[in-house]
């Protein structure tokens, strides 16, 4: 799913307009009028049964915008009193999504069905080869019992006429772990004891309903108060935005925060550290050692994972280091990071130095809500810029190469990019895990999101340009 | 016949709605189009500070479009052409 789908157009919509709810006279009346104002009486109904369905969605969507779970909602509740509760909130929710029932009911619940194209044909392979007495042939086609399938797909392939296919889930299908599956009602549940944060469900859901639930008002509330509020962002953010990278730092600041941080200055820290790490581990005799800055790989290795755990190194992450910084310079401040990734907000959770989390997306509806024009802006003065190999962090392939660079000798390094986690390539990291060794490697970069940090689910641009955009970027970057 | 202007925004509001997918397109439809059709990425046309809902906005020739897509983009400069 790409990152121009309808769906999350609305859902910037929506944000923009709390943003602009916020700083209103009025903030808990304007969020409340949002469904209406979004579509009003009249208003040709473009996706849903009807207005009342359409409005019900984005009201749904403006609960998980205000940072609550759908899960709890009891239907009742109006926008204008979560929107007061938004204000009151003290610690945001450490769940980072939330399913919306109203616009989760499209799939229906997973299973193997048998297409108008069965012959019924005499070989039957289908019934022969299915383990557990699932299938049989009724009058002239063959039927799944869905008490006995268990989904194996051994029909599928047995076919000749391909007319068994199985019902795709999108969400089911693209979590790598299982952690999203419907339950009896054809509601998605996400089991939170399993999942990784890694976003896949809400990019792949065709119906949007997977939200992350979003810290924006609890920032705007610290940027409209006394309390200094400092926005570090990662070094994807670069690709995302119109203008130069200085222009856009003070857009930020623009905004309201007080001073920005590229957390690309932490990368230089990471790749330091993690290269003088590797270097002593192969020193030490160590077959192999995995990267460990992407939040979603950090997420698997602790619940599903284990046995990878001594490879993985023990080097912080840029945003750690930035943070420290940060933190250094500004005891008192709130600190923000800004990041196209759901797996960070699981980081920021547990690292006592960060406050809070906004997306690329969130971001953009705060410039826009502001009305701050990018092109507009003067290009902020910074000293000491992060490096070329900092800022090129979100590009797949390029901590490896980063590490590479600052290592004493650098020939000794040989690679394997985990270009994105799925079911395969988490079979493969178990795999050199339980045997100690990774073939032809001796550090493995992992990225959770194909196309690295430039593939995160929150980000506004395509891959394509985003890298492009970090790529001349890096023209005008220094080697570390 | 006269050359057709296509001006898409590339201001704030209509690269974070979407706009951004427009702009990708610029090199690949000029060269579809050549000679008849002058494609530019433009600073902001002063059409969001209504509403960004109809964002993102091309100017086409004299006339504003909005809420465009890749596929609504095309279509409207075909219609021009054939008219």
């Amino acid at each position: 799913m790409s990152n121009n789908s309808r769906s999350i157009f609305i859902k910037k919509d929506i944000l923009i307009r709390i943003v602009e709810a916020f700083f209103s006279e009025n903030f808990e009346q304007n969020v409340n009028r949002i469904p209406v104002d979004m579509r009003p009486k009249g208003f040709d109904v473009p996706y849903r049964c009807c207005l009342h369905k359409e409005r019900a969605i984005i009201r749904d969507r403006a609960i998980a915008n205000l940072g609550f779970a759908m899960e709890n909602d009891d239907e009742v509740k109006s926008l204008a009193e979560y929107s007061k509760e938004a204000l009151e909130r003290t610690v945001p929710d450490d769940k980072t999504l939330t399913v919306l029932e109203d616009a989760c009911k499209g799939c229906v619940p997973s299973k193997i069905y048998v297409t108008d194209l069965c012959k019924g044909c005499v070989a039957r392979p289908c019934e022969k080869i299915c383990k557990f007495g699932a299938i049989s042939v009724k009058d002239g086609r063959s039927q799944v019992d869905g008490t006995k399938c268990k989904g194996c797909k051994m029909c599928i392939s047995a076919c000749p006429y391909n007319a068994i296919v199985k019902l795709a889930v999108p969400c089911e299908d693209a979590c790598p772990v299982g952690a999203i599956a419907k339950n009896e009602h054809g509601l998605a549940v996400i089991n939170y004891d399993d999942c990784i944060s890694c976003g896949k469900c809400v990019a792949n859901c065709p119906f949007g309903a997977i939200h992350e639930k979003s810290q924006i008002v609890d920032v705007m509330k610290y940027i409209k108060s006394d309390t200094k509020v400092i926005a570090m962002f990662a070094p994807a953010i670069a690709g995302q935005f119109p203008g130069t990278l200085r222009q856009l730092e003070t857009a930020i600041i623009k905004v309201g925060f007080d001073d920005v941080f590229e957390v690309a200055q932490g990368a230089d820290i990471t790749t330091k550290t993690e290269a003088a790490e590797f270097e002593e581990r192969l020193e030490a005799g160590a077959s192999f050692m995995t990267t460990s800055c992407c939040a979603g790989y950090n997420e698997l290795v602790k619940k599903h994972l284990a046995e990878l755990k001594p490879f993985v190194s023990t080097t912080k992450t840029p945003l750690y280091y930035t943070a420290e910084i940060a933190r250094k310079k500004y005891p008192n401040a709130k600190l923000v990071f800004i990041t196209p990734c759901v797996a960070k907000r699981r980081e920021v959770f547990e690292n006592p130095n960060i406050d809070y989390v906004l997306n690329a997306e969130e971001l953009g509806a705060l410039i826009v809500g502001r009305k701050i024009e990018i092109l507009d802006c003067e290009e902020r003065v910074i000293e000491n810029p992060p490096s070329k190999q900092g800022r090129a962090y979100p590009i797949s392939g390029a901590v490896a190469g980063a590490v590479c660079h600052a290592m004493k000798n650098p020939e000794l390094m040989k690679p394997y990019i985990v270009n994105g986690l799925n079911k395969e390539s988490i079979r493969d990291l178990k795999k050199f895990a339980k045997s100690g060794s990774c073939p032809d490697c001796n550090i493995i970069e992992v990225m959770s999101c194909e196309g690295g940090c430039l593939g995160g689910n929150a980000n506004i641009t395509s891959e394509k340009s985003a890298k492009k955009a970090i790529e001349n970027i890096l023209k005008d970057s220094k080697d570390l | 016949m006269a050359k057709i202007t296509v001006k898409i925004c590339s201001g704030t509001t209509c690269f974070i709605m979407s706009g951004n997918y427009l702009s990708d397109l610029v090199d690949i439809l000029q060269t579809k189009y050549g000679n008849e059709v002058e494609i530019l990425a433009s600073n902001c046309l002063g059409q969001c500070s209504n509403s960004h809902s109809k964002a993102p906005f091309v100017k086409i020739n004299d006339e504003i479009i909005s809420e465009v897509t890749p596929e609504k983009l095309i279509a409207e400069i075909d219609k021009r052409i054939s008219s």
